[in-house]
Protein backbone atom coordinates (compact mmCIF):
# COMPACT_ATOMS: atom_id res chain seq x y z
CA UNK A 1 0.00 0.00 0.00
CA UNK A 2 1.43 3.36 -1.27
CA UNK A 3 1.19 6.85 1.25
CA UNK A 4 -1.23 7.91 -0.96
CA UNK A 5 -3.38 4.64 -0.52
CA UNK A 6 -2.88 5.15 2.84
CA UNK A 7 -4.25 8.39 3.13
CA UNK A 8 -7.07 7.43 0.76
CA UNK A 9 -8.60 5.17 3.53
CA UNK A 10 -8.04 7.34 6.46
CA UNK A 11 -9.90 9.85 4.51
CA UNK A 12 -12.66 7.84 3.72
CA UNK A 13 -12.94 6.60 7.34
CA UNK A 14 -13.14 9.83 8.46
CA UNK A 15 -16.09 10.35 6.00
CA UNK A 16 -17.34 7.25 7.07
CA UNK A 17 -17.45 9.04 11.00
CA UNK A 18 -19.35 12.15 9.48
CA UNK A 19 -22.16 10.04 7.84
CA UNK A 20 -22.43 7.43 10.73
CA UNK A 21 -22.87 10.56 13.09
CA UNK A 22 -24.97 12.20 10.63
CA UNK A 23 -27.25 9.15 10.50
CA UNK A 24 -27.29 9.12 14.51
CA UNK A 25 -28.74 12.28 14.77
CA UNK A 26 -31.59 12.12 11.97
CA UNK A 27 -32.41 9.04 14.22
CA UNK A 28 -31.83 10.65 18.03
CA UNK A 29 -32.62 14.31 17.37
CA UNK A 30 -35.72 15.56 18.89
CA UNK A 31 -37.34 17.46 15.86
CA UNK A 32 -37.09 17.91 11.96
CA UNK A 33 -35.35 21.22 12.25
CA UNK A 34 -32.36 19.89 14.26
CA UNK A 35 -32.67 16.58 12.04
CA UNK A 36 -31.88 18.84 9.38
CA UNK A 37 -28.77 19.79 10.51
CA UNK A 38 -28.11 16.37 10.65
CA UNK A 39 -28.42 15.75 7.52
CA UNK A 40 -27.01 18.58 5.74
CA UNK A 41 -23.93 19.05 7.69
CA UNK A 42 -23.05 16.10 8.57
CA UNK A 43 -22.92 14.58 4.79
CA UNK A 44 -21.61 17.82 3.52
CA UNK A 45 -18.05 17.28 5.52
CA UNK A 46 -19.13 13.12 4.70
CA UNK A 47 -19.00 13.88 1.36
CA UNK A 48 -16.24 16.24 1.21
CA UNK A 49 -13.95 14.12 1.94
CA UNK A 50 -15.27 10.80 0.58
CA UNK A 51 -14.61 13.09 -2.48
CA UNK A 52 -11.28 14.04 -1.77
CA UNK A 53 -10.51 10.13 -0.93
CA UNK A 54 -11.51 9.88 -4.37
CA UNK A 55 -9.60 12.29 -6.07
CA UNK A 56 -6.04 11.50 -5.04
CA UNK A 57 -7.08 7.38 -6.72
CA UNK A 58 -8.27 9.29 -9.81
CA UNK A 59 -6.21 8.27 -12.80
CA UNK A 60 -6.61 11.91 -14.77
CA UNK A 61 -7.69 15.44 -13.95
CA UNK A 62 -11.62 15.66 -15.76
CA UNK A 63 -11.94 12.39 -13.27
CA UNK A 64 -10.50 15.23 -10.63
CA UNK A 65 -12.83 17.76 -11.80
CA UNK A 66 -16.05 16.04 -12.40
CA UNK A 67 -15.27 14.68 -8.41
CA UNK A 68 -15.52 18.65 -7.25
CA UNK A 69 -18.18 19.39 -9.20
CA UNK A 70 -20.12 16.34 -8.03
CA UNK A 71 -19.46 17.65 -4.56
CA UNK A 72 -20.63 21.42 -5.04
CA UNK A 73 -23.65 20.15 -7.26
CA UNK A 74 -24.60 18.10 -3.83
CA UNK A 75 -24.07 20.83 -1.59
CA UNK A 76 -26.27 23.22 -3.93
CA UNK A 77 -28.85 20.47 -3.89
CA UNK A 78 -28.53 19.54 0.05
CA UNK A 79 -28.59 23.03 1.20
CA UNK A 80 -31.68 23.57 -1.10
CA UNK A 81 -34.01 20.94 -0.45
CA UNK A 82 -32.78 21.63 3.42
CA UNK A 83 -34.33 25.43 2.87
CA UNK A 84 -37.46 23.88 1.34
CA UNK A 85 -38.42 21.10 3.73
CA UNK A 86 -37.21 23.68 7.04
CA UNK A 87 -39.41 26.24 5.23
CA UNK A 88 -42.62 24.58 4.67
CA UNK A 89 -42.43 23.34 8.08
CA UNK A 90 -41.93 27.01 9.50
CA UNK A 91 -44.88 27.65 7.27
CA UNK A 92 -47.21 25.25 8.94
CA UNK A 93 -46.14 26.50 12.61
CA UNK A 94 -44.47 23.51 12.96
CA UNK A 95 -42.70 24.91 16.53
CA UNK A 96 -38.86 23.93 17.09
CA UNK A 97 -38.37 21.57 20.14
CA UNK A 98 -36.30 23.54 23.01
CA UNK A 99 -34.85 22.33 26.34
CA UNK A 100 -37.00 23.05 28.84
CA UNK A 101 -36.19 26.28 31.49
CA UNK A 102 -35.52 25.25 34.84
CA UNK B 1 -36.75 40.40 -3.01
CA UNK B 2 -35.66 42.62 -6.16
CA UNK B 3 -32.04 44.25 -6.61
CA UNK B 4 -32.01 47.71 -7.33
CA UNK B 5 -28.54 48.47 -9.42
CA UNK B 6 -28.66 51.72 -9.13
CA UNK B 7 -27.24 52.50 -5.65
CA UNK B 8 -25.03 49.70 -5.29
CA UNK B 9 -21.33 50.43 -6.13
CA UNK B 10 -20.55 46.50 -6.74
CA UNK B 11 -22.81 47.12 -10.09
CA UNK B 12 -20.90 46.57 -13.72
CA UNK B 13 -22.27 47.68 -16.53
CA UNK B 14 -21.06 45.16 -19.04
CA UNK B 15 -23.40 44.02 -22.08
CA UNK B 16 -25.22 41.42 -21.62
CA UNK B 17 -23.91 40.10 -24.64
CA UNK B 18 -20.43 40.61 -22.95
CA UNK B 19 -21.56 38.67 -20.25
CA UNK B 20 -23.04 36.10 -22.03
CA UNK B 21 -19.80 35.65 -23.86
CA UNK B 22 -18.13 34.72 -20.69
CA UNK B 23 -20.40 32.58 -19.42
CA UNK B 24 -20.14 30.85 -22.51
CA UNK B 25 -16.64 30.57 -22.15
CA UNK B 26 -17.09 29.38 -18.48
CA UNK B 27 -19.25 26.49 -19.30
CA UNK B 28 -17.24 25.63 -22.02
CA UNK B 29 -14.22 25.36 -19.38
CA UNK B 30 -16.48 23.21 -17.55
CA UNK B 31 -17.33 21.07 -20.76
CA UNK B 32 -13.34 20.63 -21.12
CA UNK B 33 -13.18 19.49 -17.39
CA UNK B 34 -15.75 17.03 -17.90
CA UNK B 35 -14.84 15.44 -20.92
CA UNK B 36 -11.17 16.33 -21.54
CA UNK B 37 -9.95 17.82 -24.85
CA UNK B 38 -11.83 15.37 -27.20
CA UNK B 39 -12.64 17.44 -30.35
CA UNK B 40 -15.20 15.11 -31.28
CA UNK B 41 -17.19 16.19 -27.92
CA UNK B 42 -17.84 19.57 -29.55
CA UNK B 43 -20.37 18.06 -31.47
CA UNK B 44 -22.62 18.23 -28.46
CA UNK B 45 -20.88 20.58 -26.25
CA UNK B 46 -21.01 23.58 -28.53
CA UNK B 47 -24.36 23.77 -28.14
CA UNK B 48 -25.04 22.52 -25.00
CA UNK B 49 -22.93 25.21 -24.29
CA UNK B 50 -24.88 28.21 -26.10
CA UNK B 51 -28.15 26.81 -24.62
CA UNK B 52 -26.65 26.46 -21.39
CA UNK B 53 -25.47 30.22 -21.28
CA UNK B 54 -28.69 31.25 -22.79
CA UNK B 55 -30.74 29.42 -20.05
CA UNK B 56 -28.03 31.13 -17.58
CA UNK B 57 -28.81 34.62 -18.79
CA UNK B 58 -32.75 34.54 -18.73
CA UNK B 59 -32.91 32.96 -15.03
CA UNK B 60 -30.15 35.39 -13.84
CA UNK B 61 -30.13 38.47 -16.41
CA UNK B 62 -26.46 39.95 -16.60
CA UNK B 63 -25.39 42.86 -14.77
CA UNK B 64 -26.54 42.03 -11.42
CA UNK B 65 -23.04 41.81 -9.69
CA UNK B 66 -19.35 40.93 -10.11
CA UNK B 67 -16.57 38.76 -8.02
CA UNK B 68 -13.87 39.65 -6.34
CA UNK B 69 -10.97 36.89 -6.81
CA UNK B 70 -9.46 37.81 -3.45
CA UNK B 71 -12.92 37.59 -1.52
CA UNK B 72 -13.40 34.11 -3.13
CA UNK B 73 -10.32 32.40 -2.30
CA UNK B 74 -11.06 33.93 1.67
CA UNK B 75 -14.70 32.50 1.47
CA UNK B 76 -13.27 28.74 -0.13
CA UNK B 77 -10.63 28.65 2.91
CA UNK B 78 -13.32 29.59 4.92
CA UNK B 79 -16.23 27.56 3.37
CA UNK B 80 -13.74 24.56 3.38
CA UNK B 81 -13.12 25.19 6.89
CA UNK B 82 -16.29 25.90 8.48
CA UNK B 83 -17.58 22.98 6.76
CA UNK B 84 -15.62 19.69 8.56
CA UNK B 85 -16.40 22.01 12.06
CA UNK B 86 -19.71 21.46 10.80
CA UNK B 87 -19.71 18.30 10.52
CA UNK B 88 -17.85 18.24 13.65
CA UNK B 89 -19.89 19.78 15.48
CA UNK B 90 -23.17 18.11 14.30
CA UNK B 91 -21.40 14.88 15.02
CA UNK B 92 -20.72 15.41 18.08
CA UNK B 93 -23.99 16.88 19.53
CA UNK B 94 -25.35 13.72 18.09
CA UNK B 95 -23.10 11.42 20.10
CA UNK B 96 -23.22 13.02 23.16
CA UNK B 97 -25.32 11.21 26.07
CA UNK B 98 -27.37 13.86 26.60
CA UNK B 99 -27.61 15.30 23.14
CA UNK B 100 -25.79 19.03 23.78
CA UNK B 101 -28.54 20.43 22.08
CA UNK B 102 -30.74 23.91 22.75
CA UNK B 103 -32.05 25.26 19.42
CA UNK B 104 -33.89 28.00 18.97
CA UNK B 105 -35.23 30.49 16.50
CA UNK B 106 -33.12 33.43 15.96
CA UNK B 107 -33.91 36.58 13.77
CA UNK B 108 -31.09 37.65 11.83
CA UNK B 109 -31.51 41.48 10.51
CA UNK B 110 -29.96 42.06 6.71
CA UNK B 111 -26.80 43.78 6.35
CA UNK B 112 -26.30 42.23 3.14
CA UNK B 113 -28.17 44.94 0.52
CA UNK B 114 -30.85 43.32 -1.70
CA UNK B 115 -29.83 41.31 -4.15
CA UNK B 116 -28.78 37.64 -5.49
CA UNK B 117 -26.24 37.18 -2.58
CA UNK B 118 -28.66 37.75 0.03
CA UNK B 119 -29.94 33.54 -1.46
CA UNK B 120 -25.96 32.78 -1.97
CA UNK B 121 -25.81 33.27 2.38
CA UNK B 122 -28.98 31.48 2.87
CA UNK B 123 -27.77 29.13 0.98
CA UNK B 124 -24.34 28.63 2.65
CA UNK B 125 -25.59 29.27 6.25
CA UNK B 126 -27.26 26.14 6.19
CA UNK B 127 -24.42 23.98 5.30
CA UNK B 128 -22.26 25.60 8.16
CA UNK B 129 -22.33 24.70 11.69
CA UNK B 130 -25.52 24.48 13.24
CA UNK B 131 -27.55 26.97 11.32
CA UNK B 132 -30.48 26.58 9.07
CA UNK B 133 -32.39 29.01 7.13
CA UNK B 134 -35.91 28.41 7.63
CA UNK B 135 -37.67 31.78 6.21
CA UNK B 136 -36.32 34.84 4.07
CA UNK B 137 -37.70 38.42 4.64
CA UNK B 138 -36.99 41.82 3.29
CA UNK B 139 -35.28 42.86 6.77
CA UNK B 140 -34.99 39.83 8.68
CA UNK B 141 -34.05 35.95 7.83
CA UNK B 142 -35.06 33.80 10.19
CA UNK B 143 -32.48 30.64 10.93
CA UNK B 144 -33.27 27.79 13.40
CA UNK B 145 -30.15 27.46 15.50
CA UNK B 146 -28.83 24.04 17.27
CA UNK B 147 -27.25 26.01 19.80
CA UNK B 148 -29.01 29.02 21.26
CA UNK B 149 -25.98 31.26 22.25
CA UNK B 150 -24.64 34.76 21.21
CA UNK B 151 -21.45 32.90 19.29
CA UNK B 152 -24.22 31.51 16.78
CA UNK B 153 -25.22 35.45 16.25
CA UNK B 154 -21.96 36.15 16.00
CA UNK B 155 -21.05 33.11 13.13
CA UNK B 156 -24.07 34.72 11.04
CA UNK B 157 -22.15 38.54 11.45
CA UNK B 158 -19.01 36.55 10.40
CA UNK B 159 -20.46 34.82 7.34
CA UNK B 160 -22.28 37.79 6.56
CA UNK B 161 -18.74 39.50 6.08
CA UNK B 162 -17.19 36.87 3.98
CA UNK B 163 -20.12 37.07 1.38
CA UNK B 164 -19.98 40.50 1.16
CA UNK B 165 -16.52 40.78 0.78
CA UNK B 166 -16.60 37.55 -1.90
CA UNK B 167 -19.48 39.72 -3.96
CA UNK B 168 -16.97 43.25 -3.03
CA UNK B 169 -20.48 44.44 -1.04
CA UNK B 170 -20.65 47.11 1.74
CA UNK B 171 -22.57 45.67 4.45
CA UNK B 172 -24.96 48.08 5.73
CA UNK B 173 -25.45 49.15 9.40
CA UNK B 174 -28.05 47.26 11.44
CA UNK B 175 -29.92 50.41 12.68
CA UNK B 176 -30.54 51.40 8.75
CA UNK B 177 -31.05 47.63 7.77
CA UNK B 178 -34.02 47.31 10.13
CA UNK B 179 -35.47 50.86 10.10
Amino acid sequence: MSALDVLTALLLAAALFFFVAGTIGLLRFPDLYSRLHALTKADNAGLGLTVLALMLQAGSWPEVFKLGLIWLLVLAASSTVCFLIGHEAYRRGVKPWTRRRS
Amino acid sequence: MSADPSNNPAVTTASPLRRGLVRALGLALVWVGLNGLDAASWRIGAPVVLLAAWVSMRLLPAGSWRWSARGAAVFAAYFLRESLRGGWDVAWRALSPGLGLSPALVSHPWRLPPGPWRLFFCSTISLLPGTAVVAIGDRHVCVHVLDNSPAAAEELRKLEGHVAALFGLELMNEKEAVA
